[in-house]
């Protein structure tokens, strides 16, 4: 810069005495943000991609071997969401009851669930129902595990929405002369769903996560399948594919869920 | 698939009777249980400390470090725990990372400070939202106005905006907390032996499914319920008005 601090600025014609720094400190944090943007896609990124093995994500069978494995993913996953929301409403209603014994079960349901790991529960049902005599096919062992779960947080969630609703809207309702079953239904539930939808959708997205945990035990999903994949590609020559598989897998799943936190916002941007 | 420990190898012979595996395997459980307050306990300062910074990076106006945050956050929020526990346990040491080290003299094992990472980054994707969603809700003008006193930026974070922020998230920060408490129990699957992995080795032994598991699910309760409770109270403290909404924000989890 040649002009000097006692130049004439030429707009305005009057001496620019102070001019703005050129490095404050938010410019240079923000180059300093790019500049560590730039480096990590440098040094991991790049890499990455250059120096995996990405071959066998070349080939269609890995392709079908990883969709079998999703199919029963998706499969346990919808099953849950849709018993778990029927179960987790029929128990904010028991719990909302005003039959105390009712009540009370349903609360010391929902409690002790959620007090739970939901680890603990897929393990539980896989382990213990074979010795008591229940025999099902392993991706219902997980949709009964999920759900029991699920049920619980659902229900807190219905109970809340249901809550929200100001008590005006219940009594207008009765005083109107409808019964109380009419006013959950007709009054009540189509105000709390508008609100209780963001939990709705994140508590999905925590259940599709979920459905990860029953691989662990004996469940044929998509985790499951990509570990078997990166097992098999390191018994067998070449090189190991364990970070990429996971990575395919996570991406995966990322898709699924973030589908699902993007519907949410919609909605709750709507609503 | 979970394996047998040496450590463990000195196991008391079992009587017969109900609840004989539980009173004769009573050091395995509390030893578990102490494990799982361990690993929690070290995940969460990891968690809170990845927060606390992500938290920041998001809400200042850095271009390339909100790319940054904001990648890290979605992914590790949208991505199963187990694969991320995957990724640290068996991914990281192809790569010639390795997560064996002694801290102090004290030797920390691979599935320990994996698992440790993993839980850590996992919740503190959630701890960073949670903060970030406390630091939009305080008003502008107090930023402003403690810049205009003359504070630094570092130190209108660190003295106005922050303490402020962090007090209007306890509740869901508590919640999250007992949340990752739960999910500590999935870590038995690579070798960490806590609650879960002792009652899996003491169902190995005694082959008493029912009475391991059944008992498990009460030590778990000893350790969640206060938390829970401790919650609660936190709740009905900060913010009582808001606090059934927060009970709702609480199922994210």
């Amino acid at each position: 810069m040649s002009s000097t601090a006692l130049s004439a600025d030429p707009e305005t014609q009057l001496p620019a005495l102070h001019r703005a720094p050129v490095f404050t400190f938010a410019r240079m944090f923000n180059a300093a943000g790019w500049l560590i943007l730039g480096l990590l896609v440098y040094f991991l990124i790049i890499p990455a991609v250059r120096f995996g093995n990405w071959s066998p994500f070349g080939a269609l069978s890995t392709w079908q071997f990883l969709w079998v494995g999703l199919q029963v993913t998706l499969f346990v996953a919808v099953f849950s969401v849709v018993i778990s929301t029927i179960v987790g409403f029929v128990l904010a209603l028991g719990r909302l009851s005003n039959n105390k014994l009712i009540s009370r079960l349903s609360a010391g349901y929902i409690e002790l669930m959620r007090a739970l790991p939901s680890y603990l529960i897929i393990f539980y049902v896989f382990i213990v129902f074979p010795k008591i005599g229940i025999k099902l096919p392993s991706p219902w062992f997980a949709i009964i595990g999920l759900s029991l779960y699920t049920s619980a947080v659902m229900a807190e969630i219905f109970r809340a929405g249901i809550l929200s609703v100001e008590k005006g809207q219940l009594e207008a309702a009765y005083a109107l002369g409808l019964k109380p079953f009419d006013t959950v239904i007709n009054i009540i539930l189509p105000q709390a769903l508008r609100r209780m939808v963001p939990s709705i959708v994140s508590q999905l997205i925590t259940l599709v996560k979920d459905t990860s945990l029953a691989s662990i035990i004996a469940l044929q999903e998509l985790t499951a399948a990509g570990r078997q994949l990166y097992e098999y590609y390191g018994q067998t020559a070449g090189k190991p594919i364990v970070l990429e598989t996971l990575f395919v897998i996570a991406s995966i799943y990322f898709v699924i869920c973030y589908i699902l936190a993007l519907i949410s916002n919609r909605l709750e941007i709507k609503g | 698939m979970i394996l047998l420990a040496e450590a463990n190898a000195a196991a008391p012979a079992v009587s017969d009777y109900f609840g004989s595996a539980i009173v004769e395997y009573l050091p395995y459980f509390l030893r578990g249980m102490l494990m799982t307050i361990n690993i929690s306990f070290w995940a969460a300062i990891v968690s809170f400390a990845i927060g606390l910074v992500v938290a920041v990076l998001r809400v200042t106006p850095s271009g390339g470090l909100k790319v940054v945050a904001t990648a890290f956050t979605e992914f590790f929020r949208n991505t199963p725990l187990y694969v991320q526990v995957l990724v640290f346990y068996f991914g990281l040491p192809k790569l010639g990372i390795q997560l064996k080290f002694s801290f102090f003299g004290i030797e920390v094992g691979d599935s320990f400070s994996a698992g440790t990472l993993a839980l850590g980054l996992y919740t503190g994707a959630y701890v960073a939202e949670a903060i970030r969603s406390g630091l939009l809700a305080i008003p502008r003008g107090q930023g402003e106005a403690a810049r205009s006193l003359g504070l630094s930026v570092l130190q209108t974070l660190r003295l106005v905006v922050l303490p402020q922020a962090i007090r209007l998230v306890l509740p869901p920060l508590g919640n999250l907390y007992s949340a990752m408490l739960k999910n500590s129990a999935l870590l038995s699957s690579i070798g960490v032996m806590d609650l879960m992995f002792q009652a899996d080795f003491v169902n190995n032994r005694t082959f008493k499914t029912f009475e391991v598991f059944t008992s498990v699910v009460f030590f778990y309760l000893m350790l969640t319920l206060p938390m829970g409770w401790f919650v609660h109270w936190l709740e009905k403290k900060y913010n009582p008005l808001r606090a059934k909404t927060l009970r709702l924000q609480g199922a994210r989890i």
